[in-house]
């Protein structure tokens, strides 16, 4: 019997006016080849959150979606208290 | 004759009647994601189905207006229905060290909050220094985006956002549920 754990990014979605990046972590534990658990980590990546600890996959949509403008309208919708 | 049961591995999988579908045991599997189930009514309509159902964690990080972050973290848990998120955050001895002190005590969320919704869900809060004429505060899903502020209320005062000047450094505490549109 071999248990084995992987972590794995299995969601990476876009989200609302501000293009938020809602990012789901999937812990998954095999018995020998076979998933046997598996449970979710989420995080959320904002127009004005720091990216740099990002994996490659959400870095690419932050450069894609959180653009000046996106990041401009973000602070903009803050500003009012939301 | 009419198909009654499905079998599978010599046991009974699927069972149905002329009212009821009864799976045997085990779960009911969609082999394509984003699949759902259609309730009460006898169309396929999108806002009668139920399609996303989720359980799990993400990391609670309590920051100011100015996006600094408190060294405290801790687990929140969530569960997803549908469009319903509901979540639970249990934070003990918040350290309030490198937050500004006239600035908003905000909480990260796992999932976006549907714009133009305001949701609000009950707080406990210990050793939390209310402004003067507050006598509660709520939890406050902020719309179109990922957070939670704290909102201080109290007889004939207008509602105000509890601030990290409010928080005793390393030894408020504040729980909280809220259930939000995503």
């Amino acid at each position: 019997m071999a248990l084995t754990k992987e972590t794995i990014q299995d969601k990476i979605e876009v989200v609302g006016d501000f293009k938020h990046i809602q990012v789901r972590t999937a812990t998954v534990i095999k018995e020998d080849g076979k998933e046997i658990s598996r449970s979710f980590h989420r995080h959320v990546v904002a127009p004005d959150s720091d990216s740099s600890k990002e994996s490659a996959d959400v870095k690419a949509m932050v450069a894609q979606f959180h653009t000046d403008a996106v990041k401009k309208a973000y602070t903009d919708h803050l500003a009012k208290g939301v | 004759m009419a198909l009654t049961k499905v079998t599978g591995s010599g046991a009974d999988g699927l069972n149905l009647s002329s009212t009821d579908v009864t799976i045997s045991s085990g779960d009911l599997l969609f082999a394509t994601a984003n699949k759902g189930v259609v309730l009460g009514v006898t169309s396929n309509t999108d806002s009668n189905t139920l399609d996303d159902y989720e359980e799990g964690t993400w990391t609670v990080t309590p920051f100011d207006d100015s996006g600094n972050s408190s060294s405290t973290t801790y687990t929140g848990y969530y569960t997803k229905i549908g469009n319903l998120v509901s979540v639970n955050v249990y934070m003990t001895n918040i350290s309030s060290a490198g937050l500004t002190s006239g600035e908003s005590v905000k909480i990260n969320l796992p999932f976006t909050v549907k714009s133009s919704t305001y949701s609000v869900g009950g707080v406990i809060s210990d050793n939390v220094d209310f402004s003067a004429g507050r006598t509660q505060i709520n939890a406050r899903a902020n719309s179109n985006d990922t957070s939670v502020i704290f909102r201080g209320s109290g007889d004939a005062a207008g509602d105000d956002a509890i601030t990290w000047g409010e928080i005793s450094n390393t030894v408020s505490d504040i729980f909280f549920t809220v259930t939000y549109l995503t």
